[in-house]
């Protein structure tokens, strides 16, 4: 890939806000997502000539890079590994913030109750805003799979919210 | 009702927000559990979304200024910025990165601005990161009632909307507001709304000069390597929100570059100075330290304010003496003063041995030295709302 200032513009206007959910929802601050984030497109910039067009598609092979980095971030803070980032993000937010930071805390502890694959289609589909056809090929399954995955997914989920009593109180009870 | 019904049922009540009506009640009693899930996950990645919103513009100057390093040709040192005269010395900022581990009450950041040149165009305009607290040198340039332009050399215009709350103050004390000036320096301390203001609660002025030359396209590096013989003037200090990153504004006689440095760095410079803002600093190896991070060593100069006759934001080191709920009573080189915590005062608590918990049970504070920057008190006479408390161990024989 040519390193085009313009066409890296049109990169980072597209994907940005893409690539900064997916690290946001695996970090416990705005700011270290954006660092993150921003270091993303950095190296992404810096491998430009390793990126292959007949490959996936760049806006999955930022996330692949933003999932290193992730990766790499949470060893250097001598966390336990990105399966319990999760955790780390709970640890975030004071309990005193606004009610959305607790509807976050509650979806965190849920997804973690989720398997690898449920956690997956609901970042893809619900807080990365994918259409079940990308959700497919980003995952490499059918559409009817993926619509099966998520509906199993979000009622996994429900079931937790509501064992936290989410549903009457609005937030963990 | 089969999954594949359930599934299809499903995808169809995301798409349009409404069950669809051929869906039976066993069914519809299956989806809106499931819909009030996803409900929830759509409400929080609006959220986030306003965030990424938020930090776009500074993360995209980040990238410009990155693509703009990477096609520089082989800067083998840090790169140097001609400035145009006095005023050219006097601005910009950023936000910052620390990397130790601080124990913090009230979570203040020191200044996030940013150089923000949207992709595609050539004029400068500004970042700020919303909700910080910020502290910036600049000019007068407008007076529209109760907004300021303050004219920075190299952030451009900034906005600030000042209250019945700023205190407006000068050489000589208190000053009405309506008095301001253009050409006027000042310092102004405030936290960023979301319009990208600075809704200020302190503007100092010094006596005034003549406007600075304005810097339409000022692209200040950052520091990615260790250099040595960087020695400069601080002339923007940033905090992050959470306290765990920092960046400041070194500026040289030819030349200024952002430098990210541990907290630690930030908490000795505050002890070792009575301001922040104007510190001469020497950049230090950051051995130890995550890659482009540095620490700094303060010099033992007096602060280079560059403002003439500028009364630089209080800063002041001392013994707490009493503490009374958010008032603590410092006993200084130059008599007792009087220290006003609010909501978002940022106290580091360093090496003083303290914890959270000792802060909270109330007089643990008592008998520590502690360095302090903020803002004038109008309701005391040598008052100072603090923005920043590192609080440091206690004096060998201390006061209390």
């Amino acid at each position: 890939m040519q390193r085009e200032a313009a066409a890296w513009e049109q990169i980072f206007e597209l994907h940005y806000r893409r690539v900064f959910a997916f690290v946001r929802y695996r970090l416990r601050s705005a700011e270290e997502a954006e660092d993150i984030a921003s270091q993303a497109f950095e190296v992404a910039y810096a491998r430009a000539e390793h990126f292959d067009y007949r490959g996936a598609p760049i806006g999955a092979w930022l996330m692949g890079i933003a999932r290193n980095l992730v990766r790499d971030h949470i060893k250097k803070l001598g966390r336990r590994g990105i399966d319990d980032e999760f955790d780390d993000s709970l640890e975030v937010s004071a309990p005193d913030e606004v009610d959305v930071v607790g509807l976050r805390r509650d979806l965190l502890v849920a997804m973690q109750t989720l398997t690898g694959d449920q956690r997956e289609v609901l970042e893809f589909r619900f807080l990365l805003d994918r259409s079940v056809a990308e959700t497919a090929v980003l995952m490499n399954r059918s559409e009817d799979a993926v619509k099966n995955l998520q509906r199993r997914a979000l009622a996994a989920m429900q079931r937790v919210l509501a064992g936290e009593g989410y549903g009457a109180a609005g937030g963990v009870t | 009702m089969t999954p594949e019904r359930l599934d299809s049922l499903l995808q169809r009540a995301l798409e349009t927000g409404t069950i669809p009506s051929d869906a039976t009640p066993e069914e519809r009693a299956e989806l809106v559990p499931v819909l009030g899930a996803a409900g929830s996950l759509r409400l929080n990645a609006a959220q986030v979304d306003s965030e990424a919103s938020a930090s776009m513009p500074t993360a995209r100057a980040r990238f410009q200024r990155h693509i703009a390093d990477q096609r520089a040709p082989a800067p083998a040192t840090p790169a140097v910025v001609r400035r145009s005269g006095l005023w050219a010395n006097v601005l910009a900022g950023r936000r910052l990165a620390f990397a130790t581990s601080i124990a913090a009450i009230g979570l203040v950041a020191i200044l996030a601005l940013v150089i923000v040149q949207p992709f595609g165009t050539v004029e400068t305009a500004s970042a700020l990161t919303v909700d910080d607290y910020v502290q910036v040198q600049g000019v007068v340039a407008g007076i529209d009632g109760n907004k300021v332009t303050v004219q920075s050399s190299e952030l451009g215009n900034l906005e600030v909307a000042l209250s019945d709350l700023t205190s407006v103050t000068d050489e000589s004390g208190a000053r009405e507001a309506s008095s301001l000036k253009p050409g006027e320096p000042v310092v102004v301390g405030g936290v960023v709304t979301a319009k990208r203001a600075i809704a200020a609660s302190a503007l100092a002025v010094a006596r005034p000069q003549a406007a600075p030359t304005p810097v339409a396209n000022a692209n200040v590096p950052v520091l990615k390597r260790f250099k040595e013989g960087l020695e400069g003037t601080v002339r923007l200090v940033s905090l992050s929100p959470d306290g765990q990153r920092a960046r400041v504004l070194v500026v040289m006689p030819n030349s200024s570059i952002f430098v990210d440095v541990d907290r630690a760095s930030i908490d000795a410079l505050l002890a070792a100075n009575p301001a922040l803002l104007g510190a001469r600093v020497r950049v230090g190896a950051g051995d130890g330290l995550p890659g482009a991070v540095f620490r700094l060593q303060p010099l033992n100069q007096l602060p280079d304010t560059g403002l003439s006759g500028q009364p630089q934001f209080q800063n002041i080191r001392g013994v707490v003496v009493e503490r009374k709920a958010l008032t603590l009573r410092v006993k200084t080189d130059r008599g007792e003063a009087t220290v006003l915590i609010r909501a978002g005062t940022s106290i580091s608590l360093g090496q003083s041995g303290l914890t959270l918990d000792d802060i909270r049970s109330g007089q643990a504070l008592v008998g520590h030295e502690i360095a302090v920057a903020g803002n004038p008190d109008r309701t005391a006479p040598r008052g100072i709302v603090a923005e920043i408390i590192v609080v440091l161990p206690k004096p060998k024989g201390g006061t209390n």
